[in-house]
């Protein structure tokens, strides 16, 4: 759907491909848009993705009417304990063999206001919060992108290493303080292509103009 | 003694009276005039996440207008949303309009029916959102299992998903929350109209069509204009379903001005557009409530 979601789950295929978000109109780009609308128009992935979120998704997932999902660890808790049939986790596709692999991260970045009276305990919250990131994953089903900070003894193994060896390719989004609006460029090419408004090529240099527009 | 007086001073005498338009006058100033003199003011300002706790901020003059006006998705949103105001309260009114003459007759059980076509009013916009996406469901369905088994679609038809038919779906299932309150409203206004007026057409041999096109349409004209005038300000309010059912999607396929409103100052943060948006609409509604208020005197007047 058109919101911050689709963006993150998009990345990584451009990127994977040789694209980025400040190069978002690359040959790879665009083949990797094009490889999504292939699925949606050959009725591999529901036409729904365009307006279902993560969730709806996942819970189509449990209910056996998907084969297969690209999301993260947040539903392995869920999945886990709903999830009636024989299900593995793998790692995210690559275009072709030698291609690098990627993935998206998440919420990482914090923001301290300048006229704030109390910085220096801000500053400490952060570290209380970090301290903890060892508990993130068999309380969570989150992954620490602190490597240090790995959980004694993970739950669900075979998951947690995929989803380790995953974690080497990850790569956060941006950052950049306009991102909402280069994001939401993103999000528009992928709507409009997956729709047959346009093109991929042509959607993502729409995005690209918008994005050169907004980052300089 | 001074105190018991002023506590007398408040409860019977001109205090009373005074208190109780004070409390109603404080009341629309706080959350009534403030947030939409407030709304305008951010569409001739720059606004930004990093100005939001300021009142004072650069004067953008007309640029949030002009600006908003280039941008490639300002026609077919403004196009949506005239397609679902007018779709919506028309067929809501001829719906609610008919449901209200048939209660009128008299038949077993007629007003405990009528009261409980309520209940589709008072159920939350969100909930009611919820309910018609499964309805809408692309794959899984009730909406397209009906519709094949009764043989009148051979594959699926993705009523959320596809650009043809997103707008639609929102629209039906806003006809469907409006009905109720239309059928209301009329049954009150049609409960007015005098019984002997009707048997004395009757007796000049007016039929039933007659009837109704002499006496029923005319005499409910302030109802109707009141309905109608309400109407768009509820459609134009109507921000609820669109986040439950479609989110404005496809590719803006099914995006309405209120929402866009929205997506533009709580998702990309772009402030003073959404207030530009929303300054617009309460010209349009102001317009609007002008004609209201003129219906409603003139009903009163009969």
């Amino acid at each position: 759907m058109a919101t911050e979601e689709s963006t993150f789950q998009f990345l990584p295929w451009a990127q994977s491909a040789g694209g980025d978000f400040n190069a978002i109109n690359t040959d790879g780009s665009v083949r990797a848009l094009q490889f999504w609308q292939k699925l949606v128009d050959d009725k591999v992935a529901t036409p729904e993705v365009l307006v279902l979120n993560q969730p709806d998704l996942g819970s189509q997932f449990v209910a056996g009417n998907i084969g297969m999902i690209v999301t993260g660890c947040w539903e392995l808790p869920r999945f886990a304990k709903e999830v009636k049939f024989d299900w593995r986790v793998a790692l995210m596709p690559i275009e072709k063999a030698g291609a690098p692999r990627a993935s998206a991260l998440g919420e990482l970045a914090y923001a301290v206001p300048r006229t704030s009276a109390h910085p220096d305990e801000a500053f400490k919250f952060l570290e209380y919060i970090y301290a903890q990131s060892s508990r993130d994953w068999n309380e969570y089903g989150w992954l620490p992108l602190d490597q240090t900070a790995t959980p004694k003894d993970p739950k669900w193994p075979e998951a947690y290493a995929v989803f380790a060896e995953q974690m080497k390719y990850a790569r956060g989004r941006g950052p950049s303080p306009v991102w909402p609006k280069v994001s939401k460029a993103i999000q528009t090419a992928i709507q409009d292509t997956l729709t047959h408004k346009t093109d991929a090529k042509t959607a993502l240099d729409t995005a690209q103009s918008t994005i050169d527009g907004l980052i300089k | 003694m001074l105190q018991s007086g002023l506590v007398k001073y408040l409860r019977d005498g001109k205090g009373f009276e005074g208190t109780l338009i004070v409390a109603a006058v404080l009341y629309l100033l706080v959350f009534a005039a403030f947030p939409l003199i407030y709304t305008v003011v951010m569409s001739f300002q720059e606004v930004d996440m990093f100005t939001l706790g300021t009142l004072v901020r650069p004067f953008a003059g007309l640029t949030n207008y002009t600006d908003l006006f280039h941008r490639p998705e300002f026609a077919p949103i403004v196009w949506n949303t005239m397609i679902f105001v007018t779709l919506s309260i028309a067929f809501q009114l001829t719906i609610g309009f008919a449901l209200a003459l048939f209660f009128l007759q008299d038949f077993p059980g007629s007003t405990y029916v009528r009261g409980l076509f309520l209940a589709g009013w008072i159920l939350p916009a969100l909930v009611v959102g919820a309910v018609w996406r499964w309805i809408f469901a692309g794959d899984f369905g009730v909406l397209n299992y009906a519709l094949q088994s009764l043989g009148l679609i051979d594959g699926q038809i993705y009523w959320l998903s596809d650009p043809a038919y997103a707008l639609y779906s929102v629209i039906i299932a806003n006809i469907w929350l409006g009905i109720p309150f239309n059928m209301i409203l009329l049954s009150v206004g049609l409960a007015g109209i005098p019984g002997d007026v009707y048997e004395a057409a009757e007796m000049d041999g007016a039929n039933v069509i007659q009837r109704f096109l002499t006496i029923t349409l005319p005499m409910m004209g302030p109802t109707l204009g009141a309905v109608v005038a309400l109407g768009v300000i509820f459609t134009l309010q109507q921000f609820d379903l669109v986040a439950a059912l479609t989110q404005g999607g496809p590719a803006n396929a099914s995006n309405v001005a209120q929402y866009w409103s929205w997506q533009m100052s709580f998702q990309t943060y772009e402030i003073s557009g959404g207030a530009t948006v929303a300054t617009m609409m309460i010209a349009l509604v102001i317009v609007v409530a002008v004609i209201y208020v003129r219906s409603v005197q003139r009903e009163q007047s009969f």
